[in-house]
């Protein structure tokens, strides 16, 4: 059999059996089982005990835990909260201010959050219902929230940099690091675009009366926690006193010690928080055991290599095949969630992007940027189900219809990251 | 066994897969503190550790395997339905059987891979390549017991589900990331 045939076969059996919902992680797991007793070796088996136990004894890897449980311990303190009180009471003089506040409060909270749907969710209980008391249009309001979420990732800390970083070997401090200037630039022109709109549709957004300065000042003076915290993760990491990991730790010792003196943390909601922790860590580690798998039988057959070599033959420019890659990951970001798309994409592209000679770190902030479209696209958006959930009062055909504007101004952004790759590679250069 | 029986033997190992991510929490709070400690003793006293680090490094795939089938428990493992969709819900049962068994492949085979990587760390005596030495058995363990606890599992909610007594679905999207 050709190695092409052989890339397309297995590409359709992913296909069909992701769609008929064989879970993701068990899915790329036996695809790589039953090609590796197909065309391998039945004794190269003991390959999956051997991944099994490299990834989940991996350093870097702890990194991942330590991060949710912290998001979680956020949650538990409310600071997310604290950050849209000051951000709007800051910024009510935009037009759409309290939706461009959002944006920003989203930006902030991804500083000490790794998670979109996180993100989201614990901006879009405060913001949404205070948005929809001020006369808001709905659908800005749900779809600010939607798009501002999915900062959580590109700002570090960031879960989808850390699996990246896993898969790829790129330094997951430097992939943090790129994450910050690309996620400053997305939350302007998501501010930006906001305000257009609501000076083209003045009924969109309300105007708000002034806050007093008084009120202004002293807003700040509960975000306290939240400084300590973006502070302790992102300083720990930018001066080298610690790795990412052990950042990690400090961020998520930090929460704990501001919940226990806030007198927030409670026996039964850290118990809660620390199974979801549990549990979202071993379904991450098992799609990256399943993931590893599966590139395992792809380089053993050679696959990526055949793949790059067809590509870089047939294609006019590289940035024709980096046009095309995006184009793939923006569709597979309708079906899937980011997880499933990096441990199944990445085996086939990094090879190439890294032939055709593009930067891993930036290619990793592309990527990134990529899954955050593909959380607020339907049919799976992650995002948008979060949202669904955690807001009454408002159906999914709200969510959908005021996230798909922010689908094309995210692309924007991707595009400008694109353009201007420095946006990303600059502030990693100046670091070591 | 009869359906009650399978039914009831489930609620007895959904206490233990909780039981299990409990302890992994507790493992969990425990690598948070001391890492901490770790930098600010590296830090503050320039004094590190030699067996903070490995040590946390072997407690994350204790988390990862205590906590796999309890998991699995809570339908958090994340899978799409795009094609099943099409097809109706008789027809969906019948799929969600056949590819239950794929995911059951998998982690039939993990068992005995892991099984028999256990196996010859004991009779290999292999140790952890470090000034630690670890035996690599204490290591490796955890993967056994916990792909045993996965299959486990699975195997009671496909008993559940090919009989039809699945009171709650599981197999709705759980928590996301």
């Amino acid at each position: 059999m050709s190695l092409g045939l052989l890339t397309i076969l297995i590409i359709l059996a992913l296909i069909l059996l992701l769609g008929f919902g064989v879970p993701v992680a068990f899915c790329l797991g036996f695809i790589g089982l039953v090609g590796v007793i197909l065309f391998v070796d039945i004794r190269a088996l003991y390959q999956l005990a051997e991944i099994a136990a490299f990834a989940s004894t991996n350093l870097f890897m702890i990194t991942l835990p330590l991060f949710i449980f912290m998001a979680e311990v956020v949650n538990i303190v409310g600071i997310g909260d604290d950050v849209y009180t000051a951000a709007h009471n800051w910024l009510d003089w935009l037009p759409g201010g309290l939706a461009i506040s959002s944006v920003a409060t989203c930006a902030g909270f991804a500083a000490v959050s790794g998670s979109s749907p996180a993100t989201a969710a614990a901006i879009g209980a405060v913001a949404i219902p205070e948005m929809m008391k001020r006369g808001y249009n709905k659908r800005l309001a749900v779809g600010a929230v939607a798009a501002g979420g999915t900062l959580g990732i590109l700002i570090p800390p960031s879960i989808t940099m850390i699996v990246y970083g896993m898969i790829t070997e790129v330094s997951i401090g430097k992939l943090f690091i790129a994450g910050i200037i690309p996620g400053i630039v997305l939350a302007f022109i998501l501010s930006l675009a906001i305000g257009i709109a609501v000076k083209i549709k003045p009924d969109l957004a309300p105007r708000i009366k002034g806050v007093s300065w008084r009120k202004r000042l002293s807003s700040l003076k509960k975000i306290w926690p939240f400084v300590i915290v973006a502070f302790s993760i992102m300083g720990s990491i930018y001066s080298n006193i610690a790795t990412p990991t052990e950042s990690a730790a400090i961020g998520a010792a930090v929460v704990l010690f501001i919940a226990f003196f806030m007198g927030r943390l409670r026996l039964k909601p850290l118990h809660q928080a620390l199974l979801r922790t549990i549990s979202v860590t071993a379904m991450i580690m098992f799609m990256i055991i399943g993931g590893l798998m599966f590139s395992f039988l792809l380089s053993n057959l050679t696959i990526p290599h055949y793949v790059t070599q067809w590509v870089t033959t047939f294609s006019a420019s590289r940035w024709s095949v980096m046009i095309l890659i995006n184009v793939i990951l923006i569709i597979m970001g309708c079906l899937l969630d980011p997880m499933a798309i990096l441990v199944i994409s990445l085996p086939i592209f990094f090879p190439i992007i890294k032939a055709l000679g593009f930067d891993p770190v930036w290619f990793g902030i592309i990527v990134t940027i990529n899954v955050e479209i593909g959380m607020i696209t339907p049919p799976v958006g992650l995002n948008l189900f979060i949202l669904k959930g955690a807001i009454p009062g408002v159906t999914m055909k709200d969510i959908v219809k005021g996230s798909l504007p922010f689908v094309l101004i995210l692309v924007l952004g991707l595009a400008v990251v694109m353009v201007f790759p420095w946006l990303a590679t600059w502030l990693p250069g100046k670091m070591f | 066994m009869t359906q009650d029986g399978v039914l009831s033997f489930y609620e007895k190992l959904k206490k233990v897969n909780t039981f299990c991510a409990s302890l992994a929490s507790l493992i969990l709070v425990f690598v948070t503190f001391f890492i901490f400690y770790d930098v600010f003793m590296r830090y503050v006293f320039n004094r590190p550790s030699i067996w903070i680090t490995e040590i946390s490094t072997y407690l994350l795939l204790y988390m990862t395997f205590l906590g796999t089938s309890y998991a699995l428990q809570q339908g958090t493992h994340i899978k799409v339905t795009f094609l099943s969709d099409l097809f109706n819900l008789r027809a969906q049962r019948v799929i969600t059987l056949i590819t239950s068994l794929f995911a059951l492949t998998f982690c039939l085979v993990l068992l005995w891979q892991t099984g028999k990587m256990t196996w010859l760390s004991v009779a290999r005596r292999w140790t952890s390549p470090t000034m630690l030495s670890i035996p690599l058995i204490y290591v490796y363990s955890g993967m056994v017991f916990g792909s045993f606890m996965l299959l486990l599992t699975f195997v009671i909610q496909i008993l559940l589900a090919f009989k039809g007594k699945m009171e709650n679905e599981v197999h709705e999207k759980g928590e996301k990331i």
